[in-house]
């Protein structure tokens, strides 16, 4: 992949509301045993890692413009899929972000729902999302 | 009054980092350089100061001198900062090599020039040649050329014959073997589009090729056929006059004699003239305009004043005058002229987005939309189980790029068992570029899916033999464009034809020699010994596979890789194979930009694809199309260059052939071709400073690799087309044209014209000549199209594009 910073943020944008919202709302019902209320949980973590991603895509880019093909290979992908999801179990766990609260979130729960969420962003970003956006690798991963 | 003071001269020479085009300067001393607009050259590229150096008379001596510019000065790959220079000498400034000459001849030629010359211009070494208009050569139908051996006397035959070539006892068949252990009809020789085809007539003895018993086969130029105890080789060739099955019938010829290289397989001129003429213009290899064959002279133009017709000359054509005209006129809506790869992504495009078949007209030379391109492949060392150089989702035969061709590998790999290579490409997608080479695709895989995607489309029925001549604005807001075909009983057919819009891609107009290398052929006629990467030169490997010899590589980049790769598999069966790369100039640090810096090896710059990878579809095609012309040429300076891809097989020949010395690298301009007494043809090699002596190198052949690109005026359209409407090029002397690859200066009232490849290298994209490229040029350009509302034309939204997948994927017409 070749991102531009607004393609990481557009990308990362829907496919987090698409495929993130689902993914959380399946988790969320799980959780709560198909009954109301509904837990909220996996939501929040859906926004932490969404908000911090914006930061983190801000940095990727950097390191993108220090490759001579200004480019973002998968393995780049990869590692950056482990980085994000470590550090909001560690913030979660040891500090505590409002709306998770750890006792809620065992680490098999937070492994399945980030896991899900970026195991399915991931495969759709090598390649199915381009058939329903065509021109979407020519802009850099911007939508529109 | 003149004052009678001595004004020195000097001319430089260098060439254009990205087109190779060669460019030379002849100015007064001092002559100032650097990136600035007011220096007397101009040097666009990051790695150039805006005053970065001067050359200028002191002393009795020409002296070059750094500005205290940031990357320095080099002479012999020394940063100076003040240094004598003599007649012939070479300097580094950033990416450009500069050539230096002040002789005599020099100072002749300015004061010739002087009257004319109230400021010296830039002048291109590439000349358009005269393109032959002429009719009468006509080269189809292709005909088989056969060589064989019988090894029992040594005796050696070559004909060169129409299929089918049929291989006997019997005194029938074209090629009569008289051996007892040959069946009466044994094999026979067949063309399948470019390919030839070996089948078995059920014979008692069998044919061989390679060793191998063979039913039927593929026979490549290199493949050796064994039947009876004969060795023959075939080859493609034009035929030279339509008819003729016996062309020519070589004498017999000993192996161990003096070795005589086989007549190369392009079309060779006829007797030279009588008086050879001066060589007026540095010409080209150009691609025939009857057969699209790569040819090392164009015979003079036969000039056929009745076509384009008279009502060419004016700019616009009024519609009442096509109407009266004898020449059969036709319509269309849309048209393509090329018939290649950048033809083949717009029409793919226009198909999918809802254009029907009976709306597009396609001109080309080959049927195949990859015919061409397979052909430069095949020719440059890549058959079709070599890789080529390209990324595994540039799919053209899918818009989409998806499943790429990394995914088919794997999925096909796996439904044959092959365990190991799904999971080496899996491996290898996964880990490219940082822990493994970045994966290409095979060859074959990629002309094979781009057949498939012809047929789903239905390429055959709007493809057309055809050559366009000239093209017309219409009064009617259209386009009308001259064309000739050669008809079934071989005669030229001229017609016109009328269309809304009309997409040019027709490729390279044509590839260059360096020029002392064209200078040699053009005074000798030898194209045997001599030759261009890019043209049919199998005749070398097979001459050193039976005799050995030294070969010379010209050039660094991707395809003197290959052709080394090639020369080390020759070596690996005959030892006495020693290989000598000349390059103009060692290159030990890579080009800079920004903060980071190109890895080189073995003197050439590395870079898995031609540009960097965000050139296609990220910050860098950007960067380049918000980009103005004087900047585009900067970074495309910067982006381009010659570069090869970092390949472990690669590095272990030239590491091998360093340390046991066959191989060896060795820099400097050539300043002269000749022919030895021996046969060899030596260079001679400037030497790397004033102490040393210049160096003739023998070599059995020298291999031109520089892979340069010819201008585009070397294409008669684009020419008359620039020319009529006085079109704006860009600053690399391509067709400027608009982000969206509209041809600047050709809309009329709702026609339009755009194109695509290497006739807009130098405008808002960079890759413009690669499988994805054309593809993106292809998407900008319909969308362009869409938002004018062109008839039968549909936008690709979402929707649409997932139900073309569907059909992409069940193979069904779109």
């Amino acid at each position: 992949m070749t991102p531009t910073l607004l393609g990481r943020w557009e990308t990362r944008f829907f496919l987090f509301a698409i495929l993130g919202g689902i993914i959380s709302l399946v988790v969320s019902l799980v959780l709560s045993g198909f009954k109301t209320p509904l837990v909220l949980t996996p939501f929040a973590v859906l926004g932490y890692v969404f908000l911090f991603g914006l930061v983190w895509d801000a940095i990727y880019q950097n390191v993108l413009y220090s490759r001579w093909d200004r480019d973002w290979p998968t393995i780049f992908q990869v590692l950056a899929g482990i980085v994000e999801g470590a550090l909001v179990w560690l913030l979660i766990h040891y500090i505590g972000l409002p709306g998770a609260p750890s006792s809620a979130l065992p680490l098999s729960i937070f492994l399945i729902h980030y896991g899900s969420i970026w195991l399915s962003i991931f495969v759709v970003t090598q390649g199915p999302l381009r058939i329903a956006l065509p021109r979407w690798r020519f802009r850099g991963g911007e939508w529109f | 009054m003149q004052r009678t003071e001595n004004i020195l001269y000097a001319r430089l020479t260098w060439q254009d980092p990205v087109t190779g085009e060669e460019r030379r300067r002849l100015a007064p001393l001092p002559i100032t350089l650097g990136r600035a607009g007011d220096n007397t050259i101009e040097l666009n590229s990051d790695a150039v100061s805006r005053q970065h150096a001067v050359l200028e008379y002191s002393n009795g001596e020409v002296m070059l001198r750094d500005l205290g510019s940031k990357n320095g000065t080099y002479v012999h790959n020394l940063r100076i900062t003040r240094r004598p220079l003599i007649e012939g000498d070479t300097f580094q400034v950033g990416p450009f090599r500069l050539l230096l000459e002040f002789g005599p001849a020099i100072q002749q030629q300015a004061q010739a020039r002087q009257q004319a010359f109230t400021q010296a211009q830039d002048e291109y070494a590439t000349v358009m040649m005269p393109v032959d208009v002429g009719m009468n050569v006509v080269e189809t139908p292709r005909q088989i050329r056969v060589r064989w051996t019988n090894r029992a006397t040594g005796q050696t035959y070559d004909i060169t014959a129409a299929p089918p070539v049929t291989i006997g006892r019997h005194h029938d068949n074209t090629i009569q073997l008289p051996a007892r252990k040959a069946s009466r009809h044994h094999a026979v020789l067949t063309l399948e589009g470019e390919q030839i085809m070996l089948n078995d007539q059920g014979s008692g003895n069998g044919t061989f090729v390679n060793g191998e018993r063979i039913q039927r086969s593929i026979i490549r130029p290199t493949d050796t056929i064994d039947i009876a105890g004969f060795l023959l080789a075939a080859e493609p060739a034009a035929a030279p006059a339509a008819g003729a099955a016996w062309v020519s019938a070589a004498p017999s010829r000993t192996p161990g004699a003096a070795p005589a290289i086989p007549a190369p397989s392009v079309p060779a001129p006829a007797a030279p003239p009588q008086p050879a003429p001066p060589p007026q213009v540095e010409s080209t290899l150009l691609f025939s305009l009857e057969t699209g064959v790569l040819q090392p002279f164009i015979p003079p133009p036969v000039v056929d004043e009745s076509f384009p017709p008279a009502f060419f000359r004016q700019p616009v054509v009024p519609i009442w005058q096509l109407q009266r005209s004898p020449i059969p006129v036709s319509e269309t809506t849309y048209l393509a002229i090329g018939g290649g790869l950048g033809s083949f992504a717009w029409v793919d495009r226009l198909l999918i987005q809802g254009v029907r078949q009976n709306q597009i007209v396609v001109f080309g030379l080959d049927p195949k939309p990859h015919g061409r391109y397979e052909r430069l492949c095949y020719y440059s060392q890549i058959p079709g189980y070599e890789r080529l150089r390209s990324n595994s989702d540039a799919c053209p035969d899918n818009l989409w790029g998806w499943p790429s061709y990394a995914l088919r590998e794997i999925w096909h790999s796996l439904g044959r068992g092959q365990i190991g290579n799904a999971l080496k490409v899996s491996w290898q997608v996964f880990g490219e570029p940082v822990l493994t080479e970045t994966y290409t695709p095979r060859a074959m895989d990629v002309f094979q899916a781009m057949d498939r995607e012809a047929r789903r489309i239905g390429w055959g029925n709007i493809w057309r033999y055809g050559t366009a001549r000239a093209i017309r604005k219409t009064d009617d807001g259209r386009y009308v464009v001259a064309y000739t075909q050669i008809n079934q009983r071989l005669e030229v057919v001229k017609q016109l034809i009328v269309a809304r819009y009309v997409h040019l891609a027709m490729g390279y107009p044509g590839i260059q020699f360096l020029s002392d290398l064209q200078e040699y052929r053009e005074r000798t006629r030898d194209f045997q010994h001599v030759v261009n990467a890019y043209e049919d030169h199998n005749h070398i490997y097979e001459h050193l596979m039976r005799y050995g010899g030294v070969v010379m590589v010209r050039g660094r980049g991707i395809v003197a890789s290959r052709v080394i790769q090639r020369l080390a598999e020759v070596r690996a069966r005959n030892q006495r194979v020693g290989i000598l790369h000349v390059m103009r100039t060692p290159l030990l640090a890579g080009h800079r930009e920004g903060r980071v810096r190109r890895k080189t090896e073995h003197h050439t710059e590395l870079q898995p694809f031609n540009w960097p990878k965000a050139c296609w579809g990220g910050v860098l095609r950007n960067k380049l199309e918000q980009a103005d012309d004087h900047e585009r040429d900067r970074l495309l300076n910067d982006w381009g260059g010659t570069t090869t891809a970092s390949r472990k097989d690669w590095r272990r020949i030239m590491d091998t052939g360093l340390r046991e010395g066959w191989f060896q690298q060795r820099f400097g301009s050539v300043k002269r071709v000749e022919r030895g007494k021996d046969g060899r043809v030596y260079s001679l090699l400037a030497a790397g400073n004033p102490q040393q002596q210049d160096e003739w190198l023998a070599a059995d052949f020298i291999i031109d690799c520089t892979g340069l690109e010819a201008a585009i005026d070397s294409n008669v359209l684009i020419k008359d087309m620039i020319e009529t409407y006085q079109l704006r090029r860009n600053p690399k002397g391509r067709l400027g044209v608009t982000s969206d690859f509209e041809v600047l200066g050709m809309s009329n009232g709702p026609g339009r014209v755009h194109a695509a490849g290497a006739m807009v290298l130098g405008g808002p994209y960079a890759p413009v000549d690669s499988f994805l490229g054309l593809q993106y040029e292809a998407m900008r350009a319909v969308d362009d199209l869409v938002a004018l509302r062109a008839p039968g034309l549909r936008r690709l939204g979402p929707l649409r594009s997932i139900a073309q997948w569907m059909r992409w994927a069940r193979g069904v017409h779109p």
